[in-house]
């Protein structure tokens, strides 16, 4: 797949995927940067790693686990519930995920 | 003022003249907020007062990361650096402010506004840390808590003339550190001298069970270390990181205080890390591609702003970043997602960490020969305010000489290492994974002859 430049319309998918409503104008304007900075980043294509395996993490921990237990919350439900734009009923309240054909 | 400085003045004292001195230069925009009624304890090993960047949650102030999303966010706990500072007895005054999520090298992305350098208020102060270095370097406070991911501790440290210490990742808790890049992000102090780093670090330092990377070993004492003598140790100084995209005389004045070192009995080798010159490009896929998957937790549902004009819950979620977030934010999310995405992710993703393994063996070998690293820290002095903003990689760049430390994991401390045209240049001196004794060690003998 060919790498170093984003078209607008991927602009438009990645903004998709990414949930971020963009006007068009911004597309455009994102399409220049990001493929700006894409054929910049490019140069890696040309480093030879096929020694050598990824950095997933830098300091060798392994397996690092918690007890398996119910611990204490240091924050209570109320909290949670304060901070949410809407709620209801002790729950969080969200918009309507399907819409309805009629 | 300094940590010494403010104990003598007194914990109430101190705090009385920190508040003034934050009022009296408001005009720098470098705080965010204040504490209305600071927790004055009397008792503790480091009782005097200090600012915290708002990426790092606090109780009793809003934390908004410089971000619109979170604009009236209060955190329900707060995070364990402040905690343990507290029980220090270090009285936590305000917030300071920053490039929104951390994510910028001047602090001009920040939703409230830019935040003026101290030495030329026509410049920046770095960033992203650029609120906490310019409280520290105006006197407001005598330490300031940053966030170090490419630079943004050691970078706005060198703009504004004052030390800024990046820890090993692992030897403080990122517990309460709003996540920007996971495997990068790290806290640690800024301040007027290389002794108050180490007390500072002192405090923060050691494993957290709330945070599963911080490495469970030992924290040595890092002031006791601090005694000027660096007879035979080893410095290695990296050729890439004094040529090509580097201010000439910010190279001299660096190559002058390594020869003041080597005047004090250390050894200067010249060493060479080839794969360093990837690091920028590494990290701007590394980076953005964890930002992608972090930020995707603002959603308008459980806190923080959301669009009250959406007709569904996808809606919501669009419109609610759309409005929500910066540009620079928007524009390394998109980045991070579309290089994570099906069919690029191994052209990028899975490439820049295995460039990074390269680059962590660049460092691993040249520590087998030396003890420490020094290079400048960054490649130009402090730029005007309005400069780059236009031009996210030539803004990139300013991480150029910092981001191979943050890649590799290495602890690394920048100190004032002089002036060109009277503005400050920072030395960077990088040392081995959690080894932040020697570069603190080799700091302070430095800001003793300087």
């Amino acid at each position: 797949m060919k790498t170093g430049k984003l078209p607008k319309e991927q602009v438009d998918w990645v903004a998709k995927l990414a949930h971020i409503g963009l006007t068009g104008s911004e597309t455009s304007k994102y399409a220049e940067e990001l493929s700006a900075v894409l054929g910049y980043v490019d140069e890696l294509q040309k480093v030879d790693t096929s020694t050598v395996d990824e950095t997933m993490q830098i300091t060798d921990l392994k397996n690092v686990t918690a007890v398996d237990a119910i611990g204490k919350c240091e924050i209570v439900r109320e909290e949670f519930l304060q901070r949410a734009p809407t709620s209801e009923k002790g729950y969080i309240k969200v918009k309507k995920v399907f819409d309805r054909k009629v | 003022m300094n940590i010494e400085e403010a104990e003598k003045l007194g914990i109430e004292q101190a705090t009385k003249e920190s508040l003034t001195t934050i009022k009296v230069k408001s005009d720098l925009n470098a705080i965010l907020a204040t504490v209305a009624k600071p927790i004055i304890s009397k008792t503790g090993i480091l009782n005097v007062p200090y600012l915290c960047k708002d990426n790092i949650v606090t109780l009793g102030t809003k934390t908004t990361a410089a971000s619109k999303i979170l604009e009236n966010f209060e955190s329900p706990y707060e995070a364990t650096v402040v905690r343990r500072l507290r029980e220090a007895g270090a009285v936590l005054i305000g917030k300071t402010n920053l490039d929104e999520f951390a994510m910028g090298s001047s602090t001009e992305n920040s939703a409230y506004g830019v935040t003026k350098n101290p030495v030329d208020e026509t410049r920046v102060p770095g960033g992203s840390s650029g609120g906490s270095a310019a409280a520290v370097a105006s006197g407001m406070v005598p330490f300031a808590l940053g966030s170090d991911t490419g630079g943004s501790i050691r970078q706005p440290a060198s703009f504004c003339g004052v030390v800024g210490l990046m820890p090993t990742y692992g030897r403080v808790s990122r517990y309460g550190l709003i996540a920007m890049a996971s495997s990068l992000d790290r806290i640690g102090p800024i301040t007027t001298c290389v002794k108050d780093a180490a007390r500072v670090l002192q405090i923060i330092a050691g494993y957290d069970e709330h945070d599963s990377t911080t490495v469970d070993i030992e924290v040595p004492d890092y002031v006791s270390v601090l005694d000027g003598d660096i007879k035979g140790l080893k410095i290695g100084v990296p050729k890439e990181y004094f040529g090509e995209g580097v201010n000439e005389t910010i190279v001299q004045v660096v190559r002058l205080g390594i020869e003041m070192l080597e005047k004090q009995g250390a050894v200067v080798r010249e060493i060479s890390l080839p794969n360093s010159k990837y690091a920028l490009a590494t990290y701007y896929i590394i980076q953005p591609s964890e930002v992608s998957a972090n930020l995707a937790r603002y959603d308008g549902i459980r806190y923080g702003i959301s669009a009250k004009d959406a007709n569904n819950l996808w809606e919501v979620y669009d419109k609610s970043r759309a409005q929500g977030f910066g540009v620079e934010v928007k524009r390394r999310i998109m980045l991070g997602t579309y290089t994570l995405s099906a069919g690029f992710r191994d052209a990028y993703y899975d490439k820049a960490q295995r460039v990074r393994t390269l680059i962590k063996q660049d460092f691993d070998k040249a520590f087998e020969q030396v003890d420490v690293i020094i290079s400048p820290t960054t490649p130009t002095v402090a730029f005007k305010i309005g400069e780059r903003v236009q031009d996210p990689l030539s803004m990139y760049r300013a991480d150029l000489l910092t981001a191979p430390a943050s890649l590799a994991g290495l602890p690394a401390i920048s100190v004032p290492g002089g002036e060109v045209e009277g503005l400050p240049v920072g030395l960077q001196i990088m040392g081995r994974q959690f080894d932040e004794k020697t570069i603190l060690r080799v700091a302070y003998a430095y800001e003793q002859v300087r």
